[in-house]
């Protein structure tokens, strides 16, 4: 029976000898000198019997039959292994996909096995001749070639082991050898991938480069051995090219993904410039917040000494409410301050959606639906900050509907079962998602969306998202997000929850006689000072004043040695020229450890602002205050 | 060499013998070309390389002079002591002439036979 066969092999006298044994027999014999041109010759040529060398430059034999078993058309061809080593190791043949083995040897030896093998492809579909090699019975294994395989294979358990992709390809750029690591990066299988061209990988763009590097034609002569940036479906890649010793035989081609490398610079970018965010922000906000306090202590007092519904005191209210902006707008800088630590209080979640926008500047046809879970757990939130969070994501919601439309806003439990991402943990958080039917978010902005300074708007300044992202990691939560161009975004954010909530904040403090209650107040800022003072002797306290920790602890000493000790002391937390709060509040507990003292700051990136309690604080004041809440802090704190 | 004993052995006429001879011949010079590059440019691979060529065709053709020296070349080229294979080389050259005479003689008398020699004629690979 006359069949089909091709014979490859690298040698021509092996080529010879089996093309006229075949031909005699009747047979149709077709010859390649190597892997490769064996696997372009069967793209157009259907053997039944194939005859491959195992040891072969350009895609050896044990690949090649790899590659051929996957291939429909040739899955019932009859494989026979021609092999030089099979004296010295035996050659686990019908692993890769062959059905048969034949040692070399001279050739009237081969010339038998060859014919018997023969029978056996012919008796029916791929019947296997067992897992004997056939022709070594007479052979003696050589030590020399039996370390040289061990070397071999611990070459081959480098090369797969490694975390870079390896080609080998043809001086024409054609791929004849791919480790693991390689196929993984570019997500071809083998059979696809060996005897295809490297070029082909690369989009119309990229591929004119690669071109030019692999045929020598780069202009950037130092481009050889050196990595270079490509994009590889929309994925980045390092491509490093190590022109073989003997050039006529090709490249190395090193590859590395850039994917994560990519993102892990852009997050360090990110943490750049938040960093640099952070210090303008928090130096603004502590003087701003200082000049504030001083605004809204005047203006206390001003109010207190007017008569209602007056002419200035509707002016003062005017005051009042811009004075409220410059606060708001204070606190917005402060998520980027450097430690930006919020202030954490348990809080319910409808609680923190009050205030959230349900229209956009009274339109109507932008409005906000609540869909809230029940049995919501409270949540331990800075709740101004996740207040601007929310509002920021809900704006930008009706800022991705033009004509129109509903943000809707939901907030379910969720418990996390594995970390997710760089912040959140496992355990119990508050999903609150806001949903639009926008424009959505191109894919590849996504990536970018939470980076400072990053605006697809006209008239953005692109610190919103990265603010909310700020906000989210402080917290240890999460924010992901959800777009696709034209169907919309939804952001979900992740806020840390607690048990059930303790409603009772102990409600307004009871006035009582303040007669010969004493404050000292210790600040470096003499305009505070002044108004704070002021503000406390409005209150009907009594107080004095100390420029730094070092004077507030004499003062303090002095009048507990006197018997008119203060029942609370005012320490600001930042004294550039004397002892800050901090220090003066260690000496001062270890002076009287029953010291009732509440910590003042506008500068919220110190960790004592959002721990005040572990620190021996008894309450908070977070500059700029008004009258109201220095008068609650102090009666909360004189009470305990 | 028993000519005729190999014809018979492997099932080839005279020319066919030949043909096979010479593209051994034609093989092995590249092949020496080639061990001669490596041991120019201090190769160890390239030279184990062409060596194990022509070991692997000699075998082949039971040339076994030319098979033991090849493969003396190729063990020490595969331990990177490329010392003595410019001498191996040198006697691998001269087993190589030895074989090219036997063939050149064999070949004269093929062509003084060639209107006797069947008229099969080799048609050469269908290589890429």
């Amino acid at each position: 029976m006359s069949m089909s066969i091709l014979v490859v092999d690298n040698h021509p006298v092996m080529l010879k000898f089996m093309t006229d044994l075949l031909r005699k027999e009747g047979h149709h014999v077709m010859t390649a000198r190597d892997g490769l041109a064996a696997l372009d010759i069967l793209k157009g040529f259907t053997p039944g019997v194939l005859f491959v060398d195992l040891i072969m430059p350009h895609v050896n034999g044990e690949r090649l039959c790899r590659i051929i078993r996957k291939n429909p058309r040739l899955k019932d061809a009859f494989v026979v292994i021609l092999s030089a080593i099979a004296a010295d190791e035996e050659i686990d043949f019908l692993r890769f996909g062959a059905n048969a083995c034949i040692a070399k040897a001279p050739f009237d030896q081969m010339r038998q096995h060859v014919l018997a093998v023969l029978k056996q492809a012919g008796a029916g579909p791929t019947p296997s001749g067992g897992s004997r090699t056939l022709g070594t019975e007479t052979m003696q294994p050589r030590q020399i070639t039996r370390e040289l395989l061990t070397v071999k294979r611990h070459f081959e358990i480098v090369l797969e082991s490694m975390k870079e992709g390896v080609l080998e390809i043809t001086p024409d750029a054609r791929i004849v050898y791919a480790n693991r690591m390689a196929l993984s990066i570019i997500g071809r299988p083998e059979e696809l991938l060996v005897a295809s061209s490297l070029v082909d990988l690369f989009g119309d763009t990229e591929r004119t480069r690669m071109e030019k590097l692999v045929h020598g034609e780069e202009e950037d002569r130092d481009a050889f051995g050196k990595p270079l940036e490509f994009v590889m479906d929309g994925k980045p890649v390092s491509v490093k090219l190590i022109p073989l010793e003997n050039s006529a035989r090709g490249s190395i081609v090193i590859l590395e993904d850039l994917t994560e490398r990519k993102r892990m610079e852009a997050q360090l970018i990110r943490a750049e410039k938040m960093e640099a965010i952070g210090t303008l922000a928090g130096g603004i906000a502590h003087d701003f917040n200082n000049i504030l306090t001083a605004i809204f202590g005047n203006l206390s007092l001003a109010q207190a000494d007017v008569s209602p519904g007056s002419p200035v005191a509707e002016r003062l209210e005017e005051v009042e409410r811009a004075s409220w902006k410059a606060k708001d707008l204070s606190r917005q800088l402060l998520p980027f301050s450097r430690g930006g630590t919020p202030i954490k209080k348990r809080v319910s979640v409808p609680s923190l959606l009050q205030h959230v926008p349900l229209d956009w500047d009274g339109d109507r046809k932008w409005q906000t639906r609540l869909f809230l879970s029940d049995d919501l757990w409270d949540v331990e939130v800075d709740p101004f900050q996740i207040q601007q969070a929310i509002t920021h994501l809900v704006t930008n919601a009706f800022e991705a509907m033009p004509e129109g439309g509903t943000v809707r806003i939901n907030a379910a439990n969720f418990f996390a079962r594995t970390e997710n991402g760089a912040h959140m943990r496992k355990g119990t958080y508050v999903k609150i998602s806001v949903a639009d039917d926008g424009v959505g978010i191109p894919d590849a902005n996504l990536a970018r969306v939470f980076d400072p300074y990053f605006t697809t708007k006209k008239t953005g300044k692109g610190l919103g998202l990265a603010m909310v992202y700020t906000i989210m990691e402080r917290h240890q939560g999460g924010v992901t997000l959800e777009s696709r161009p034209n169907r919309g975004t939804v952001f979900h954010l992740y806020l840390p929850a607690v048990g059930e909530l303790n409603n009772g904040d102990g409600g307004k403090p009871e006035i009582q006689s303040r007669q010969g209650i004493r404050v000292l107040l210790m600040d470096d800022e003499e305009l505070i000072r002044g108004i704070a003072a002021q503000m406390i002797q409005h209150l009907g306290y009594s107080v004095e004043l100390a420029r730094e920790g070092g004077e507030a602890l004499t003062l303090y000493e002095k009048a507990s040695e006197e018997g008119r000790p203060f029942h609370v002391v005012i320490l600001d937390l930042t004294v550039p020229a004397g002892m800050g709060g901090k220090e003066a509040m260690e000496k001062l507990l270890h002076m009287d450890p029953e010291a009732r003292v509440i910590v003042s700051s506008g500068y919220s990136n110190d960790p004592i602002m959002s721990d005040y309690a572990s620190w021996g604080f008894k309450g908070l004041l977070e500059k700029p205050y008004q009258m109201s809440d220095l008068e609650k802090e102090l009666e909360r704190v004189r009470q305990q | 060499m028993n000519r005729e004993d190999m014809e018979n052995r492997l099932g080839l006429s005279p020319r066919e013998l030949l043909e096979l001879w010479e593209i051994f011949l034609e093989a092995s010079h590249a092949d020496v070309a080639g061990i001669q590059a490596g041991l120019d440019d201090n190769d160890p691979g390239r030279v184990a390389e062409a060596a194990h060529s022509i070991k692997g065709s000699a075998i082949n053709l039971e040339f076994v002079k030319v098979a033991e020296q090849a493969e003396g070349i190729e063990r020490e080229a595969k331990k990177g002591n490329l010392a003595g294979v410019r001498e191996q080389t040198r006697l691998l050259r001269e087993s190589i002439k030895e074989v090219a005479s036997m063939i050149y003689r064999y070949s004269g008398l093929c062509q003084r036979q060639e209107r006797s020699c069947p008229g099969e004629e080799f048609r050469g690979v269908e290589s890429r």
